[in-house]
């Protein structure tokens, strides 16, 4: 297997298909993994260790057991995994979870719009920036 | 309950003071009944002190005289005629101290006579003594005898009766003491119980203030955690309705064939619009939890800025807006800038259809109060439905003429009031609508 480029942590399989298709017709989506479930991601990321790692995670925050924000507080707390560029995509528009989101070091907080549009424009744009404009360090 | 209780304490302070107020006055009364009463025993002993000199001079006029009889020498003349003197004195003082006391006064009367007629006697005894040398008559010596023991008779009456006053007086006091006492006591236990009951009461209203506050706290904090679910867990359904509705639309064009696709387009609308209408109530619902940071505001910056952002740069909107000179004011910033995109963005969608748009943003002077404006020339609205106009999800307009949720007057309307401000309205069908608001110049923190 290839390794993961993008790392899908998303509990919603409709919003987690809607944004692998917005990623697809960018051709961004070959090298993604989508991870359901909050305990799960931990899991994949430091049980697993995936080498090399990969070089985006989209993470939901609202997730049952381990939510966005503890698994947001790990990765940047990790000192080898704190390089991961991590955006943030969630439904939530509200100010306590946008501060703690920034305050652990997130890379980009983006409120996915209701219009599916917007919303495939913006995953698109962000799939664009962080995967080919960006440059992370190496 | 409030009033209640407050009535409560009311009264409780009321009626501790009144027994406070009865506590001190009989103190002070029987205070002064206790002089009183300590003076008449005063007076009772100096009257017993005289009527035992007055005695004692007595004893002694008889002794002086019988010393005189036996020796004939004079020194003893003289020794009596101190002594009565001395009996003289504590005679008058007897009469003066004993005036209001009218059975003391006849013994004393009495006394006087009987005395008066006991001098006589003795005078005439020294006078015999002087002139004979005989013996002196056994009868005279008999009568001055009975004379002796009708003045000591009434002495002893006299001391009897001020002692049975005294007596009288004391056990008075003690009686008046005793009672005292009792309402005394009686007093400062009332004071105290009613003080007691009103600590209680007062006590338990607090008490009960701070589980209201509690409760109220817990409401808000569920409130939040409903907002918050609401925003996450409503929009989440809505985008995927809209977004496989856009999939079906994108891969599945020519089966839905024009009518499906006109369907499509129906539910993807109304799903658009119940986007817009979750997110304008949580902007509401936000706007009345955010605390207000009151800082100083450049009216005219933020009204620029305003338009900057609602028109995009579109020279062509913003050539309709006259801005005149803006006052500074206090206020939250980010509130009061939503208050300005809300009201301008407003006057520029109801003059679209005007042929010539022209919308002024002024302030002035209402009362001494800085009252601001933004006025236009569009389509207004009837003033018989005034009172709904900041009313959330009430619309005035038909939403296929002019978009929108009902939610931007509410929104501006509670950030003033939030601001301790004003708002209100004047319009005219198809003539134009005023809105004027102002805000107080000490909004609260809160």
């Amino acid at each position: 297997m290839d390794a993961i480029e993008i790392l899908l942590i998303e509990d919603n399989f409709d919003d987690a298909e809607l944004t692998i298709r917005a990623l697809k017709k960018k051709n961004l989506a070959n090298r993604l993994h989508h991870i359901a479930d909050g305990e799960e991601a931990i899991e994949y990321l430091f049980r697993q260790a995936p080498d090399p790692l990969p070089k985006l995670i989209l993470l939901d925050l609202k997730m049952p057991k381990v939510d966005g924000i503890q698994i947001l507080k790990r990765i940047k707390e990790d000192p080898e995994k704190r390089v991961i560029p991590v955006v943030v995509l969630t439904s939530s528009k509200e100010e306590r979870d946008i501060v703690e989101s920034y305050k652990l070091g997130v890379n980009a907080y983006i409120v996915k719009p209701v219009e599916f549009e917007k919303f495939q424009d913006a995953v698109a744009q962000l799939g664009l920036f962080w995967m080919l404009i960006n440059q992370p360090p190496s | 309950m409030e009033l209640h209780t407050n009535k409560r304490v009311i009264v409780g302070f009321a009626l501790s003071m009144v027994a406070l107020f009865a506590l001190g006055l009989y103190t002070y009364r029987n205070n002064q009944q206790v002089y009183l009463a300590r003076l008449a025993i005063f007076h009772s002993t100096q009257v017993l002190n005289h009527i035992e000199q007055a005695r004692s001079n007595a004893t002694k006029l008889e002794e002086t005289l019988a010393w005189y009889i036996l020796t004939k020498d004079s020194t003893y003349l003289q020794l009596h005629s101190t002594e009565l003197e001395q009996a003289t004195v504590h005679y008058t003082n007897l009469i003066k101290l004993t005036r209001d006391n009218s059975k003391q006064q006849i013994r004393l009367d009495s006394l006087r006579i009987i005395g008066r007629k006991k001098l006589d006697l003795h005078q005439k005894l020294v006078d015999l003594q002087r002139t004979s040398i005989a013996e002196i008559p056994k009868p005279l010596l008999e009568s001055n005898r009975e004379l002796s023991k009708n003045i000591m008779l009434i002495i002893n009456g006299l001391l009897g009766e001020e002692n049975r006053l005294l007596e009288l007086r004391i056990k008075k006091g003690e009686i008046e003491m005793g009672r005292f006492q009792i309402t005394f006591f009686f007093l400062i236990a009332l004071t105290l119980i009613i003080l007691c009951l009103v600590f209680i009461v007062v006590n338990r209203t607090l008490h009960s203030r701070i589980e209201a506050e509690k409760k109220t706290q817990l409401v808000n904090n569920e409130l939040e955690a409903f907002t918050y679910s609401v925003s996450h867990d409503l929009r989440a359904p809505l985008r995927s309705i809209l977004g496989f509705s856009q999939v079906l639309k994108e891969d599945y064009n020519q089966i839905l064939g024009k009518e499906g696709n006109r369907i499509l387009e129906k539910v993807m609308r109304n799903a658009s619009r119940m986007g817009q209408l979750i997110d304008d109530l949580l902007d509401f619902s936000r706007i009345g939890r955010k605390e207000l940071f009151i800082t100083r505001i450049n009216t005219q910056l933020q009204v620029e800025e305003a338009i900057q952002e609602i028109t995009e740069g579109n020279i062509a909107l913003k050539k309709h807006i006259t801005i005149l000179p803006l006052n500074e004011i206090h206020g939250d910033i980010n509130m009061m800038k939503q208050v300005w995109i809300n009201l301008i963005s407003n006057a520029l969608k109801y003059t679209r259809n005007t042929t010539e748009p022209a919308i002024e943003i002024g302030n002035t002077k209402i009362e001494g109060k800085v009252v601001f404006y933004v006025r236009d020339n569009g389509v207004g609205f009837d003033m018989k439905y005034y009172d709904k106009l900041f009313n959330v999800f009430q619309r005035l307009h038909n939403s296929s003429e002019f978009e929108g949720t009902g939610v931007g007057l509410a929104l501006v309307h509670r950030i003033i009031t939030r601001h301790n401000g004003k708002i209100w309205a004047e319009a005219t069908p198809q003539e134009g609508a005023v809105f004027y608001f102002s805000i107080s110049n000490h909004a609260t923190h809160n």
